[in-house]
């Protein structure tokens, strides 16, 4: 039972990570639908990252400094991603493009550019190994874990990059309820217009959050090669998968990023469900799989039935603004 | 209108009455195989069997048709053996050309394009491909098709310019399955292991002859070693991922199965996830396809693989205005065809080499079958007679008896009667979902 | 030689980097806002932040010969040319944002470059426009896989166009085309209606998976000829695509459910129904259907066998030309989008509109999901719908929703996806994530496209003092007086 657990949130940090950064977009207005492309990208800003570090620590000689292959991944995967957002957050905020389909552009170019650069860096037989390497070295638990039986494998036992997750959710929710910043960038998110007109700079919030929501996103795609499949890719049609679960799930998280800790973790056990129980029947399998979707949409359903103030989508998410109509 | 309606439905109607009823004369019972484009299994060297002639044009074109890019390791298997049978034949890039297509009907599209631009030999990989390469067979009978893991070629008279292929990849798993059970004994012998009651888990990706095959082979190789110590049972626990490739769903697959207790995996499926989780968990692993020894340098026992070189070579070797190729041609480890990968440098017992090619040698000289009917039972019974379908019909019902007896022994003939596995039995002591 | 050109390029990529940096760093410093400069110091700044980007963008030009002849590696080329786009990036971002956005606390100046939507744009200048995106598309396509396969570029061009018109390949190429032209006219009435319709995929499977269990149940197992399965596989692809489309339009009439997520979700089910649906079929296990064995219980060839979807989809397509322009549906659906206030404002029904155009649009994907399972491929799998739901997302939008551009734009994308494909072939490119990045860029190309025929850059008048204190003053006590 706690290996099922331990699994799933093991496995929910790249959605969470996803989800976060899409939330962040969102609450600014935009619908990234090109989020499985900037996770890849993500993957690809790690894994160079990470490749660096490795390569001059070995012509050193020297073991690689755990913080530098840490700084190293996070710094490169979080601007990997960003700037792959960036790309998105000029053709729809500047230039007023439609978001689902700039969005669906990117998903393919970033997909596409990832698969480029990670092969250029695999190819080479070295780098293949420094990727598990480090991977390995990254995702170390915490020394006394083992020794707290079932408590420290619960809660102690995973690498640095989940609890980084679950504390960029945590300042996320901060940030986003109780400081001006947050709430200039709701507004900005519900009504543009009268953000704008109170003085707020929208086109600066929109990009703001685009980007830097990117960016966390980006950390998905980083934390699922080097944690989740120890440092072993093969092509990005994985994770852009999981980039739409992760567009799903910020549905199923109602917006909140405090939920979206247990959210994730949630959506990750149902995700894995079926391969959890060892379920090997076609059938039977394949209606585990959908179990994620089929909850979302009834989420879906049931939040716009309910149709609650706080538990709905920004009301411009997915509208491009503009000044002259207001 | 409606009699003229009528009329011509049961015009249609008797006509495919006619028609099966034909076909179900031509395929009588038993074994009529032996008559029809018989399985050619090679026992060495092919440039070595008789009727062998050298072709020499080296004006030639070929194609490889591949469901994924080289990013796959399953399509990378065949995209390098097949640049080496290149280089090893004289070519050059001039003579060939490499694409992808999707087991659908683009597969006849790029097939037919190769054929129309004067190619004169495609081969394609991937079990899905199979009708579409047919199709494209019927079309252009003087461009010959070449399919790895299909069914029919042995029985469609009508396309002599269609090919199928395999290896004895049963053989491999047999031998990395003992390396496997050395494994096992020593963990047993050094105390790693305190039960004499061994279980090990495999993660295959469908639940059909190939993967059955597979992992009853490997699981037979594992139990040759058990069944040498003293007391000891031996258990293997299968789990099904429905998929080729699912990174995510072989490393879950593989931890649920090591939570289950098993103290050893194997795998039938194309991704790195069932190495990596055990690599996390230190249980030690066969993989297949492969070395995942620099991924897994503490858990890697030994990988086996096909080795498509030989038959390109074959393939090229027609095209260049050398000796046909058969219909139906399985490889062995004689003919280079089945290759196991170097031994791992931490996880492997000692003395493991020695053993292996100890084994290797004795299938090689036919003097140990892999199915020998001797060393399982199922249901509690040993197996004396099996019809199983290699046909492939289509109508899943078994219809050639494939137990022999050779040499006082009586064993499943696999791939002997078609190149692709017909094992589909579960045996006892394999907890599998079928 | 070498060792100076590394210089060159080094000294560039450093100049590019430091462009974008500078520019960077005035944006946020807000010296474009200061007002009391005239509009000199900035042009001049942007002048020379140009210059020294051209100028990189030519080092990269040079490198390219280099990257052919394999003395420079592509990481080289790349690099090269990300910073030297990203220096000219951050140049327009700053220089148009600085623009649009203005600092409410400063005085207001008229912009150097403003950005107006257009309310309509000459035939002419879309043609201009089209052209234009299409040849640098192709080019910059052609570009990026010679560079990946160090091959030559006219080879490549060549093969683009002679892999997709020459022999049997223009058949093929019409038969995508048909077949994405169809998705196409599935998709355009829900987005003149503003809905969303991101489940195009989904509802091919579904359509596609009716088909299959026709054939099988009542085709091989029931032994029913073809005459009178053709009828019932109509009419179970038809339903079944309606249905799984009108679900999320139902929700989205009655309780204003986002339809985009919905759909998109709607797509992942589909998928998983699809398995089943083999799984069930398929008792040897092997995941695959065997094609062959459906052969004589699917749609019958015309002529040859890719004339059927194109037959098919033209009838489709001038139905839904004339649909949208000259019915009264097609009226209301162009209503409903503007505005539902409006709609309902003039006596349209907007839930009654939504839930029958997405009647429509998923009978018409149920068609296609036919067309490919029961005439193309005689067997489904959860590829069946190839992406095409998405792909005809693009092409409808750069069609701007007009169903009659929507045939170019579809002939266009199919064109392209096979061309690359083929010429990736012929220069030896096995690594299928250099199409994908080819068709990312054209999809870019196809947004910025639409970008400028829907709006146009309007240039501040050399006349036009921008207005200082004094002016604004005058100008109010003025309209004050007035």
């Amino acid at each position: 039972m706690v290996n099922v657990i331990t699994s799933a949130v093991l496995f929910s940090a790249v959605f969470l990570y996803g989800c976060l950064g899409e939330i962040l977009t969102e609450k600014s207005g935009h619908l990234n639908l090109g989020i499985p492309g900037i996770m890849c990208m993500g993957t690809a800003g790690g894994a160079y990252g990470v490749t660096i570090v490795m390569n001059a620590a070995d012509a050193a000689g020297a073991e690689p400094s755990y913080i530098l292959l840490l700084l190293a991944a996070l710094a490169f995967g979080f601007l990997f991603g960003a700037a792959a957002a960036a790309i998105y957050g000029f053709f729809t905020i500047t230039l007023r493009c439609n978001q689902n389909i700039s969005g669906l552009a990117l998903t393919t170019l970033g997909s596409g550019l990832a698969q480029f650069v990670m092969n250029g860096i695999t190819d080479d037989g070295i780098q293949k190994t420094n990727l598990s390497r480090a991977s390995r070295i990254l995702s170390k638990s915490l020394p006394f874990a083992n020794d707290l039986g079932w408590f420290g494998q619960l809660f102690l036992s995973y690498g640095v990059l989940v609890y980084i997750a679950i504390v960029v959710a945590i300042i996320m929710g901060i940030v986003l309820k109780r400081t001006r910043l947050g709430l200039h960038l709701r507004a900005v998110g519900e009504n543009p217009a009268t953000a704008d007109a109170v003085g707020i700079n929208v086109t600066a919030y929109k990009y703001g959050a685009v980007t830097i929501g990117g960016g966390i996103a980006g950390l998905g795609g980083m934390f699922y090669l080097l944690d989740s499949t120890k440092g072993s890719f093969e092509n990005s049609s994985t994770i852009e998968g999981f980039g739409w679960l992760c567009i799903a799930l910020v549905i199923f998280v109602l917006w909140k990023p405090n939920v979206s800790i247990l959210g994730s973790i949630l959506f990750g056990l149902l995700f894995l469900l079926g391969y959890l129980l060892g379920i090997s029947e076609p059938i039977t399998q394949n209606l585990f799989k959908m179990l994620p979707y089929v909850v979302t949409i009834i989420v879906l359903i049931v939040l716009s039935i309910i149709d609650t103030r706080e538990n709905q989508p920004p009301q411009a998410l997915g509208l491009p603004y503009f000044r002259e109509e207001r | 209108m409606k009699k003229v309606l009528a009329l011509l439905v049961a015009a249609v109607l008797s006509v495919t009455l006619v028609v099966s009823l034909v076909a179900c004369n031509d395929k009588g019972n038993g074994n009529t195989l032996e008559k029809v484009y018989e399985n050619v299994i090679a026992n060495g060297d092919p440039t070595q069997a008789t009727g062998y002639v050298e072709g020499t044009n080296k004006d030639i074109k070929v194609a490889l048709i591949t469901l994924h890019d080289e990013n796959s390791t399953y399509d990378k298997n065949f995209i390098d053996a097949f640049k080496a049978a290149i280089a090893a034949k004289g070519l050059t890039e001039a003579n060939y050309a490499i694409t992808t297509a999707d087991e659908k009907a683009e597969c006849y599209d790029k097939a037919a394009k190769f054929a129309r631009d004067g190619y004169t030999a495609v081969f394609a990989d991937s079990f899905g491909h199979e009708s579409f390469i047919m199709q494209a067979a019927e079309e252009f009978p003087d461009v010959q098709f070449y399919h790895a893991t299909g069914t029919h070629a042995h029985t469609e008279k009508d396309l002599p310019n269609f090919h199928n292929a395999f290896a004895s990849i049963y053989e491999g798993r047999y031998v990395a399955g003992v390396a496997a059970g050395l494994k096992l004994q020593s963990m047993y012998e050094t105390g790693a292991l305190t039960t004499k009651n061994f279980k090990v888990g495999y993660v295959g990706a469908w639940p059909y002859a190939e993967v059955i095959s597979g992992y009853t082979s490997w699981f037979l190789g594992v139990k040759s070693v058990i069944d040498t110590i003293e007391g000891a049972t031996l258990n293997m626990e299968v789990r099904y991922t429905n998929s080729w490739y699912d990174e995510t769903a072989e490393r879950t697959t593989a931890q649920a199965l090591i939570d289950m207790g098993c103290q050893l995996i194997s795998q039938h499926a194309d991704s790195m996830g069932a190495p990596t989780a055990c690599e996390t968990a230190g249980i030690p692993n066969v993989s297949y396809n492969g070395s995942t020894e620099a991924n897994c340098p503490n858990t890697f026992i030994i990988s086996s693989r096909i080795n498509w070189q030989p038959y390109f070579e074959l393939m090229l070797n027609a095209a260049m205005g050398g000796s046909a190729v058969p219909n139906e041609w399985t490889g062995t480890f004689a003919s280079g065809s089945v290759e196991l990968t170097a031994l791992g440098a931490t996880a492997p017992a000692a003395g493991t080499q020695q053993k292996l090619e100890a084994v290797i040698a004795q299938l090689e000289a036919g003097t140990l079958k892999v199915f020998d009917c001797s060393k399982f039972t199922v249901g509690g019974k040993k197996l004396t007679s099996y019809t199983a379908d290699v046909d492939d019909a289509g109508d899943f019902k078994g219809e050639t008896e494939v137990v022999k007896t050779e040499g006082g022994v009586t064993y499943f003939a696999e791939s002997y009667y078609r190149s692709a596995p017909y094992f589909d039995v579960i045996i006892d002591g394999i907890n599998a979902v079928k | 030689m070498n060792k100076t050109f590394d210089t060159i390029f080094k000294i560039g990529r450093v100049l590019n980097i430091i462009c974008g940096f500078v520019l960077g760093l005035l944006f946020l410093t807000k010296l474009f806002a200061l007002q009391d400069s005239t509009a000199l110091v900035p042009t001049i700044v942007y002048g020379v932040a140009l210059i020294i980007a051209v100028v990189c963008f030519i080092f990269a030009g040079k490198a390219y010969k280099k990257i052919a002849s394999g003395e420079y590696t592509v990481e080289h080329c790349v690099i090269l040319c990300v910073t030297g786009i990203a220096s000219v990036f951050a140049y327009t971002v700053c220089g148009v944002l600085k623009i649009i956005d203005r600092d409410r606390t400063q005085i207001v100046s008229e912009p150097l470059v403003r950005l107006v939507k257009r309310d309509s744009s000459s035939v002419k200048r879309n043609v201009i426009v089209y052209a234009t995106t299409i040849t640098i598309s192709l080019l910059l396509g052609c570009l990026l896989i010679a560079l990946v396969g160090r091959g030559d570029f006219f080879k490549v061009l060549t093969n683009v166009f002679t892999g997709s018109f020459s022999g049997g390949e223009m058949w093929v190429l019409m038969q995508n085309f048909a077949l994405l032209l169809g998705v196409s006219a599935a998709i355009i009435p829900t987005f003149r209606m503003k809905f969303w319709n991101l489940g195009g995929n989904g509802q091919i499977m579904i359509g596609g998976v009716a088909t299959m269990l026709v054939m099988h149940h009542l085709g091989k197992m029931g032994g029913l000829s073809q005459a009178v399965l053709i009828p019932i596989m109509i009419v179970a692809a038809v339903a079944a695509g309606m249905i799984w489309a009108v679900i999320p339009a139902i929700f989205k009439a009655y309780f204003k459910t986002n339809e985009s997520l919905f759909t998109l979700m709607m797509n992942y089910v589909a998928v998983y129904i699809v398995e089943i649906t083999i799984a069930s079929m398929n008792p040897g296990g092997s995941g695959v259907l065997f094609a062959r064995d459906y052969r004589n219980f699917g749609l019958i060839d015309v002529g040859n066998k890719y004339l059927l979807p194109i037959i098919v989809v033209a009838v489709i397509t001038a139905f839904m030309i004339v649909y949208l322009k000259y019915s009264k549906h097609g009226y209301e659906i162009s209503v409903v989008g503007e505005s539902a206030n409006t709609a309902r404002y003039i006596g349209v029904n907007d839930k009654k509109v939504t839930i029958r155009t997405l009647l429509l649009s998923g009978a018409i994907c149920g068609i296609i999901g036919l067309l490919i399972v029961g005439g193309k491929d005689h067997m489904v799998s959860t590829d069946s719908a190839g992406n095409m739901g998405f792909t005809a997302i693009m092409t409808v939008w750069l069609a701007n929703c007009n169903p009659i551009a929507m045939i170019g734009t579809c002939f266009y994308v199919s064109f392209i996806t096979k061309g690359m494909d083929a010429a990736a072939t012929a220069i030896g490119v096995t690594d299928n994530s250099a199409i994908n990045i080819v068709l990312g860029v054209v999809y870019f190309c196809i947004i910025t496209c639409s970008f400028f025929i829907n709006y146009k850059l309007v240039f501040r008048k050399s006349e036009v003092k921008p207005q200082t204190k004094a002016n604004v003053a005058a100008v109010d006590g003025g309209a004050n007086n007035g």
